[in-house]
């Protein structure tokens, strides 16, 4: 199949700047290898332009007489035309191609499917494909593809997270990067579902199948929710005040908290948690909630219970946060206490 | 051994045995898809001590065991393990820390796998501690 490409040295220039993401959707590249079976096929990862940075498949796809092009080839559709790689650069989104919807001739054999990739940021980083010899599309295919390039997605936000966490324990952030462990506890089922799927895939069951994709798929939402928070608690940026619900930021740190409080044998009990709606900046708010729930634990190690409630101040004027420690019974010197932190309240109309 | 803190499959005789210890019921239930469709009789424990439990009814298994998990951490859970058994089980270390190799290394474990893994990475290595054991 011709294609557009660089030359070897531009290749290998490319291919060391897009490590992070060759790297990181190696194992997805695998899995939806492996979902295609025994159909002649090829799983390709591109970058934002549209040039092929990595093929995995069949070897009569990567390496045979008519192979699909390979690393450096530049699949871009307005010079590629419809193709796998360029039309969901184009499209920014899914897209389908069924045989001779292809321009390049040589893949008019096959059914090709493609989304693109987002850093955290949401930019659009790269793209992924699969492309099966046969024109009977699969459903189970394509919902491998997604969850794959969402798996993929996950991988560079937790290659983010090595970077803040190294940030982190420069400041003796102990807690912040033991949460860093759970957080990125949330997104190993995950792989591990993505994965049984792409081998169930490839021996039919398609229902299983869809349902291990779909699980997998919850995860790696849950993952870049908790990755995403703390990414802002790890942040020391200040943002302008905007309307936040305090309660909401009480229930995602307690849910953050969670494997911290077990571990420390600790209750974290949210009694009491009213909807009170602030005006403040949300990772303000967030880290100051985050630092007084995580030194309460600290305070009720060992078989306490760190009590957290919200409400509005008697005034009307100020959102509360109280979190209150009760000591294990027995703790030499200990004593219940209670943090309390405040904002101002969202008037109506603001 | 309870409903609750175990779940075997079918006793097929000579199958591989491994005993998943996690508190996270996502992850534990994940690593039994993968393994039984790999003909591994997979035997869940919420916690070390359903693990220690589990294990006194057992002559031959892998112990795959999370590091970081309330009551009892898997550093102390494979000291309790050696402890009781000797090298009655072969022991693997499973954690999301970012120093797992020397987090190993440093409570006794020699083999190891990074959360989150692959299918590929779990088979290699309860494969190494089936080889370990032989």
């Amino acid at each position: 199949m011709k294609a557009e490409a660089l030359s070897a040295a531009e290749t290998e220039r490319l291919l060391a700047r897009e490590a992070t993401m060759i790297s990181a959707a190696r194992p997805y590249m695998a899995a939806l290898s492996r979902a295609a079976g025994s159909d002649r096929h090829a799983a390709m990862l591109g970058d934002a332009r549209g040039l092929v940075l990595d093929v995995v498949g069949d070897r009569e796809s990567v390496h045979g007489p008519e192979a699909v092009p390979g690393p450096g080839a530049l699949l871009a559709e307005e010079l590629g035309g419809a193709n796998g790689i360029g039309t969901p650069l184009a499209e920014r989104g899914y897209a389908e191609l069924v045989g001779p919807e292809h321009f390049i001739g040589g893949f008019h054999a096959f059914t090709c499917q493609g989304a693109p990739l987002h850093d955290p940021s949401g930019a659009i980083v790269g793209v992924i494909s699969t492309s099966v010899r046969r024109l009977d599309a699969s459903a189970r295919l394509r919902e491998i593809l997604l969850c794959a390039a969402n798996g993929i997605e996950a991988e560079l936000l937790r290659a983010r997270l090595e970077e803040d966490v190294r940030r982190v324990l420069a400041g003796s952030n102990e807690a912040l990067a033991r949460l860093r462990d759970d957080v990125i506890q949330s997104f190993a089922a995950a792989r591990v579902r993505l994965d049984v799927a792409a081998r169930r895939a490839a021996l039919g069951g398609p229902s299983y199948t869809l349902a291990l994709v779909a699980e997998a798929q919850r995860g790696i939402d849950r993952f870049r929710a908790s990755a995403r928070l703390w990414r802002d608690l790890a942040s020391d940026e200040v943002g302008a005040p905007t309307g936040i619900a305090l309660d909401g930021t009480v229930r995602e740190v307690a849910d953050l908290l969670r494997t911290e409080a077990a571990t420390a044998r600790v209750e974290l009990a949210l009694g009491g948690v009213e909807p009170v709606r602030i005006v403040a900046d949300g990772r303000t708010v967030l880290r100051d909630v985050f630092a007084a729930c995580v030194s309460a634990i600290d305070a009720a190690a060992g078989g306490g219970t760190v009590h957290v409630w919200t409400r509005p101040d008697r005034a009307g004027a100020r959102g509360v946060v109280g979190v209150e420690t009760e000591p294990a019974l027995g703790v030499a010197g200990a004593a219940p206490r209670v943090a309390r932190l405040s904002y101002p309240l969202e008037r109506q109309g603001e | 051994m309870t409903a609750e803190t175990a779940r075997t499959g079918p006793d097929r005789g000579a199958r591989r045995r491994v005993v998943v210890v996690d508190d996270d019921e996502d992850i534990r239930s994940s690593i039994a898809a993968a393994l039984e469709a790999e003909d591994w009789e997979v035997v869940e424990a919420p916690s070390g001590a359903a693990a220690l439990a589990i294990l006194d009814g057992l002559e031959r298994a892998v112990v795959l065991t999370d590091y970081r998990m309330p009551d009892m951490d898997g550093a102390r859970l494979g000291a309790e393990i050696r402890a009781r058994h000797d090298d009655a089980f072969r022991l693997v270390l499973m954690t999301a820390a970012r120093d797992v190799e020397a987090l190993a290394a440093r409570h006794g474990f020699a083999l190891y796998l990074g959360k989150p893994f692959g299918v590929e990475d779990l088979l290699a290595v309860l494969e190494q501690a089936v080889r370990d054991e032989q």
